[in-house]
């Protein structure tokens, strides 16, 4: 099947990072070359045209803003089918069984930080976007979920001795990041997502420029957030826990991602 | 190949034709590809090349701003581009954004957030037929969408801003899509500067002017203006005078049959228009209400005025317009007096946006009040002041004393080192519109020392220009002499606001302090504005007290605005001070909310040029944005106070990193 082309080619595949770590973790394990053309993103596998089988993409600034535009700039120059963002969050620890070093896969995304206070109440409001491809989630992401082949690739020593395991539920994205147990709107907003088991502060932006992107008749872009879990946001000593395991988190959530690329890469050749 | 695209194109094709068929002849001109926004306002360009690299371009990039100065042939090239899309398979939408009014203005307001209804708008009002966007997107995802917008310099510059907002989203969104802009040579608000490519028309060339004016007589003097499209065609038609402003008034004077007074009244009728209309096309009753029934029929009937849909008319050219609203101002002082100017200037400019007007008003002033019309432009936009020197052809430099060009340069190469970012990148674009041997020297003062060095080397040729000098010329750090706080106070606009820029580089005393600070609760608010100015090189309590109060207080606008760019300047200056100005401006929002110019300017000022934010900055200014979103609940605002938090970021880590 031809593929929709952008600008410079097409893609199957774009992988989305935030942070220096994510992408040195992605990078690491992806085998990616050159930059695909004039781009700045970095591309692993290219067929007649300029067709890749995936590209690496950093965001320019952490939050949720630079990542829509992100989207935007993928979309435009490669209109990729999917895009999997890969790189790390703070876990809810007493939810789900959520810990450090495990992976996130989000199953909805939601943004806490649009709020109507009117009245003496506070009400969360919300803008359109798009939820985490469904056919990713429960085929692609679902198959490599149940082999262990995906934890051969993490390249990095774990902090303590353990397991990660792979934890479905609702990702929740803001501007700031959270990592205060005892501060009162970070214990408001946990309270009102009850069902959240992850925070971050880009996954937001990312659903809105796919719910963008694909507001167009010949367009139908898919994605999927990976997150490894850095740190506890309700726990104590958030910022030492985050530094400890960060190069972890972003390399099991690497490991995780890039196995879904190739799973996708198989699928759909 | 799909019928809605064939039947795009020939909408297309035949408007474009019938534009092209209104040229005496066609005429060749070749476009270049510039490297930069800068390198296009600078005049820098890459290899001339034909038209057809312009579509190649739009598809490469999927925006390009095809700009240049009134005259250059831009719209004519622009159809042409038209032609060539069509034979390319392509489906072009033509958008004539000359017809912009104050309808456009008002409906534009509730639609540009959406990039979709945007461009739907102008496709729907601007463009030659009923097709919308809907039809854009029906198209087979293999044709080719270009929309090809003419005039953005027609619209008010905040809307231009939006516009380009637009067609950068479009651009972006549709499958196989591309923007194509012509502008004048001013640097627009872009979004991503980078996903842009900037062109330029070139100068018709000779043998291309020889070819087509075959031994035609030209008037004494009027040879350099051939290379320019618009000329070459009067020429070709026997039209052409030894300078635009006389070709132009001709063509009104004589080919119209118009005589003075009934001149008076159309030069009023077309400043009416830009007035009420805000537009180049406005209502035929404009004419009656003045009574000059007669004069529109005249003009009419001479085919410089054209009838347009409900009751509407649009002089032949918009330089004609121009001519006629800027004759009725050059000959009306008082509405340049101080009370008038930054309404009469803003009607004029449609916002600062077009600056041929203000250059036709130099040329048309009489030559004992061009220096007192050069100050009111300075005084309402210093900008507007450097380019309607550079853009008035008819005023050479000999027409203009020296000392004042040189007054209005040197003020604005020193903003080249403001603190602002968009500050120093505007003087530097008007800057660059300059070739002669003053301008030069005045932009290669690679420091402000090196820029004072040089205006103190000046012979002073005039007692103005020497007290000008001796004001200019002070050193930072030198203690403040009386008569410069006396200065602030100056009718002059030049003198008033020299003295405020300068002040801000000396040392004061506690009592001028104090004194400063009485005047920013002056009663007129011009002097609060210049006091305010001041206030923002120092780190000083008793300013800061100041500050806040004329931001929270002050019934003025133009002093709320300098205001808060003083207290950001100010914050820049000491990086323990900026968690607090921070704050403090936090606790401000609510006023500063009340005025979108004074809240887009702190959105602008706090980019600060490069070397000058302390460490902190970024960081705890973002707090100011990430505040504002938090109190708002529309989803536009969020996204861009957001982006403007992530901007700042991006922009001083690219600042630190260049410094590294």
């Amino acid at each position: 099947m031809a593929r929709l082309a952008g600008r410079v080619g097409s893609a199957l595949v774009a992988v989305i990072t935030i942070v220096d770590e994510e992408y040195d973790a992605v990078r690491a394990i992806g085998g990616f070359g050159d930059f695909a053309s004039d781009t700045p993103y970095l591309f692993r596998t290219k067929t007649d045209g300029n067709h890749f089988d995936v590209i690496l993409a950093k965001s320019a600034d952490r939050s949720n803003t630079p990542c829509t535009e992100l989207v935007a700039d993928l979309s435009e120059r490669f209109r990729p089918e999917f895009i999997i963002l890969s790189g790390i969050a703070g876990g809810i620890g007493d939810r789900d069984g959520v810990a450090l070093g495990d992976v996130i896969v989000a199953d909805h995304v939601e943004g806490y930080e649009m709020r109507k206070l009117s009245e003496g109440r506070d009400v969360t409001r919300r803008m359109a976007i798009d939820h985490p491809s469904v056919f990713l989630r429960e085929t692609i992401a679902h198959r490599v979920r149940h082999s262990d082949d995906w934890k051969t690739r993490i390249a990095v020593e774990r902090p303590v001795e353990g397991t990660p395991k792979v934890v479905i539920g609702n990702l929740i994205a803001g501007e700031k990041i959270l990592g205060d147990g005892e501060n009162a709107y970070q214990r408001q907003i946990l309270q009102e997502f009850d069902k959240a088991v992850a925070v971050d502060m880009e996954s937001h932006g990312l659903a809105r420029g796919v719910y963008s992107a694909r507001g167009i008749r010949h367009y139908n872009l898919n994605y999927l957030v990976v997150r490894g879990v850095s740190d506890l946001v309700n726990d104590e000593g958030n910022n030492a826990m985050r530094k400890r395991w960060r190069d972890y988190a972003a390399a099991t959530a690497a490991a995780f991602s890039m196995s879904v690329v190739d799973q996708i890469i198989a699928c759909c050749p | 190949m799909s019928i809605l695209r064939d039947e795009i194109a020939a909408v297309a094709r035949a408007r474009s034709e019938a534009y092209l068929a209104e040229m005496a002849a066609p005429i060749a001109v070749n476009v270049a590809g510039c490297g930069s926004y800068s390198a296009l306002l600078r005049g820098v360009h890459e290899e001339a090349t034909g038209l057809g690299a312009v579509l190649g371009w739009a598809s490469q990039s999927g925006r390009v701003i095809l700009a240049g100065r009134g005259a250059s042939g831009k719209t004519t090239l622009l159809h042409r581009l038209v032609l060539l899309a069509v034979e390319g398979g392509q489906a072009p939408f033509f958008i004539d954004l000359s017809q912009w009014d104050h309808a456009a203005s008002d409906s534009w307001i509730e639609i540009s957030d959406s990039p979709r209804d945007a461009m739907d708008f102008l496709l729907r009002r601007f463009g030659p037929s009923k097709h919308d966007l809907a039809d854009a997107e029906f198209l087979p995802s293999s044709v080719g969408r270009v929309f090809l917008l003419d005039g953005l310099n027609e619209t008010p510059g905040s809307t231009a801003d939006s516009i380009l907002a637009a067609c950068d989203r479009i651009a972006s969104l549709l499958v196989n899509c591309s923007v194509i802009v012509t502008d004048r040579l001013v640097r627009r608000q872009l979004d991503n500067e980078g996903k842009w490519r900037f062109s330029m028309p070139l100068p018709v060339e000779k043998p291309e002017q020889d070819r087509l004016l075959k031994g035609l007589q030209i008037p004494l003097g009027a040879e350099p203006l051939l290379s320019i499209p618009f000329f070459l065609d009067r020429a070709m038609r026997g039209e052409l005078r030894a300078s635009p402003l006389e070709t132009i008034r001709e063509l009104v004077e004589d080919r119209g049959g118009v005589n003075d007074d009934g001149l008076r009244v159309i030069g009023r009728v077309a400043f009416n228009a830009y007035e009420i209309d805000r537009s180049r096309s406005f209502d035929m009753a404009r004419f009656a209400e003045l009574g000059g029934g007669a004069a529109a029929g005249m003009l009419m009937a001479s085919g410089l005025l054209v009838r347009l849909a409900d009751d509407r008319v649009a002089f032949l050219h918009h330089w004609v317009h121009d001519y006629l609203a800027a004759k009725y101002v050059a000959e009306t002082p008082e509405l340049w007096s101080f009370e008038h100017r930054h309404r009469v200037l803003d009607i004029l400019t449609f916002k600062a946006n077009s600056f041929d007007a203000i250059a036709f008003a130099l040329e048309l002033a009489p030559l004992d009040d061009r220096d007192s019309f050069l100050r009111a432009v300075y005084d309402w936009n210093p900008y507007a002041a450097g380019y309607a020197l550079a853009e008035a052809r008819g005023v050479g430099i000999e027409d203009v004393p020296r000392h004042v060009r040189l007054i209005i340069l040197a003020m604005l190469a020193e903003k080249r080192f403001d603190r602002h970012f968009h500050s120093a990148r505007r003087a530097s674009d008007a800057l660059d519109l300059f070739s002669d041997d003053d301008s030069i020297s005045l932009r290669n003062a690679a420091t402000h020392d090196a820029l004072i060095e040089f205006v103190a080397g000046i012979l002073p040729d005039s007692e103005r220009f020497a007290v000008w000098q001796e004001c200019f010329t002070m050193r930072k750090g030198d203690p403040a002499p009386k008569k410069f706080l006396e200065a602030l106070d100056d009718a002059d606009s030049v003198v008033g606001w020299t003295a405020a820029n300068v002040l801000k580089r000396l040392s004061l005393s506690g009592a001028q302090k104090k004194e400063i600070v009485r005047l920013a609760m002056q009663d007129r608010a011009v002097i609060r504005w210049r006091a305010c100015h001041v206030m923002g090189g120092f780190i000083d309590g008793l300013f800061n007290d100041a500050l806040l109060d004329r931001l929270k207080h002050d019934a003025d606008e133009s002093v709320r605005y300098g205001a808060i760019r003083s207290l950001v300047e100010a914050a820049s200056l000491d990086e323990g001070r900026v968690p607090q100005a921070a704050d403090q401006i936090i606790e401000s929002l609510g006023c500063i909310e009340t005025s979108p110019k004074v809240l887009g300017e702190l959105s602008r000022a706090v980019f600060l040029s490069a070397g000058y934010a302390p460490a902190n900055w970024a960081g705890e200014i973002s707090r100011v944005f990430y505040a504002l979103l938090e109190r708002t609940e529309d989803v536009v605002e969020v996204e861009r106070w957001s982006k403007v938090a992530s901007r700042l970021r991006i922009h001083h880590r690219h600042d630190e990193s260049l410094a590294a």
